[in-house]
């Protein structure tokens, strides 16, 4: 087992992967957040991976009329469609002001997040503590 | 952290190994923590295993959801995604920076052994009613120093230093009995006095015998309560575990508690501890946990007696048993994830409590299956059975007929 120092000192990323179909061939873009991170051509099917930095909030959207599907996981846990923004030819997921990990941690009714007293106000609680609070607000022991 | 029932105090609710002379009635709990905790802070960032952790580890190497993982996820941590977790939680800078400006927030209260009952696996320190009775056999010789909270002294103290705590989110209450304790009210009033109040959940494990209007009162006026129903078995076999219960008076006291968790919309935990003479009738809580949405939590493989660890049941019997436990998983799948969830289950929520049945119960099919046979232990086992039955005047006979021959084998 690696000492913890070194694994906070370890560049983490998530493994974002996406499947996307369409009818017939037609231009893609995806976005990460405002800037272009692919812009290809799709005939039927395509796949492609991307390494999301872990702190990071994931804002991704992929646009390309017709969208038949567009699948995501992240580090192989497939995002469900609730949480998506779509309409034809667009495809939305963002997790707002909080990272990939903090935010899957809320709405898969982790429980709150306890928090450290020091350096409260320099965290996205607000952000975490809505999402939370959405799902639920529970404890555990 | 985690004040023992004899007032020992122990950086982890799942950890018993007990350091000498660490006591509240000769330390400050927050000393404690700041001074004795860092020795234990220092391993842990260094990446060693420490050995308090062993059950936890035990735990996880059968699919148990442990004490270890439930604590890491109050932070945001999984271990099945530890570096990216880590990363990622709001305590990652916490974690390698200084103590001193920390207060403990979240407490495991053993508040004495004050307890009505005998169970069998049970130990003096939390049962003053098996402290009598193993005296009274020679089992020990002296009660042990326990029910530091009944000391007015110790329990001024103790209250004191949670005032000293910054904030508080949550407390765990367990006995002895707790609702037999009588700092429980005083602490849970204080607790109300607090800025924080509102911030607080509080928690407690009852043994289904006792019900008090006192800690109730109390109890109703906090924002989220975690209520954990100790109980082995809806069947007789409860009887004469959990000595002197009754399954037909349990029961109703049991729907007393869940009626009241529904109103006030407490969160039910039903808490077993499978033993040898349990584990094959343990199914009868999981219908009822999964009949009303409730999760059922074992703290651990049963470590201590080991002569009633469920691996002293001979090989042949605990693979019919976890037979029958895996029939009772096929029998009850998950229709649909209510929540699309990620392995390590928080068995805590409402909406996951099927999956974290499942999860506990699949667990317990592995360890009954894998897990090294102690066989050899039944005639320490039937040897206790034999003294204890002299006090209750029951025979073991009566609830676990079909072990009739494995016991007289073993000396019955």
């Amino acid at each position: 087992m690696k000492p913890f120092l070194n694994l906070l000192a370890t560049d983490c990323e998530i493994l974002v992967r996406v499947g996307i179909e369409v009818p017939a061939p037609v231009p893609i873009v995806i976005m990460r957040g405002s800037r272009l991170l692919l812009r290809t051509s799709v005939t039927h099917r395509s796949s492609h991976e991307f390494a999301w930095p872990v702190l990071e909030p994931i804002a991704l959207t992929i646009m390309g009329a017709p969208l038949n599907s567009v699948s995501v996981s992240f580090d192989d846990w497939l995002l469900p469609n609730s949480f998506v923004r779509s309409r034809p030819g667009f495809w939305q997921f963002v997790t707002h002001d909080v990272c990939f990990y903090q935010w899957q941690h809320a709405v898969t009714g982790q429980g709150w997040l306890l928090l450290p007293t020091a350096g409260v106000a320099d965290l996205p609680h607000t952000a975490v503590d809505s999402l939370v609070n959405s799902v639920y607000n529970g404890d555990m022991q | 952290m985690h004040v023992g029932p004899t007032g020992d105090l122990l950086w982890c609710r799942w950890n018993y190994e007990r350091q000498f002379g660490i006591n509240i009635r000769d330390l400050d709990p927050i000393d404690y923590f700041h001074r004795h905790m860092q020795s234990v802070r220092d391993a842990m960032l260094n990446g060693s295993e420490l050995s308090g952790c062993r059950w936890c580890y035990q735990m996880e190497q059968h699919g148990k959801v442990s004490g270890r993982q439930r604590q890491l996820l109050k932070t945001g941590i999984r271990t099945d995604r530890f570096l990216a977790t880590v990363q990622s939680s709001p305590w990652r800078d916490t974690f390698t920076a200084s103590a001193d400006n920390l207060t403990p927030q979240d407490w495991q209260i053993d508040l004495g052994n004050v307890c009505n009952s005998a169970c069998l696996m049970c130990r003096p320190e939390w049962s003053s009613r098996l402290s009598r009775e193993w005296q009274q056999l020679g089992l020990i010789s002296q009660a042990p120093n326990t029910s530091w909270a009944a000391d007015p002294v110790l329990l001024a103290k103790f209250i004191s230093v949670l005032d000293r705590c910054d904030q508080l989110r949550y407390l765990h209450f367990l006995g002895g009995e707790p609702l037999l304790n009588s700092a429980f009210v005083p602490i849970l009033k204080y607790l109300r006095s607090r800025p924080d109040r509102d911030q607080i959940t509080v928690g407690f494990t009852t043994n289904l015998t006792v019900w008090s209007d006192a800690v109730i009162e109390q109890l109703q006026q906090f924002p989220q309560v975690n209520l954990g129903i100790s109980v082995e078995a809806f069947a007789p076999i409860n009887d004469y575990v959990r000595w002197p219960s009754e399954h037909t008076k349990i029961q109703q006291v049991f729907d007393q508690w869940h009626q009241l968790a529904q109103q006030n919309q407490w969160l039910v935990t039903l808490r077993i501890t499978p033993t040898c003479l349990t584990v094959a009738h343990m199914l009868s809580v999981y219908d009822t946990a999964w009949e009303l949405g409730l999760s059922v939590t074992s703290c651990n493989f049963l470590d201590r007696p080991e002569y009633m660890r469920p691996t002293v049941l001979p090989h042949h019997v605990r693979c019919d048993i976890a037979h029958n436990l895996q029939h009772w998983l096929d029998q009850h799948e998950l229709v649909a994830p209510s929540i699309d969830t990620v392995p390590v289950v928080n068995t805590r929520h409402p909406q996951l409590a099927h999956q974290a049945i499942r999860s506990d119960l699949a667990s317990y099919v592995s360890y009954l299956r894998d897990s090294e046979d102690e066989s050899w232990r039944l005639p320490e086992l039937v040897h206790y059975l034999k003294q204890m039955e002299s006090m209750h005047r029951n025979s073991v006979l009566d609830y676990l007929p079909e072990y009739e021959t494995i016991f007289k084998s073993a000396g019955y």
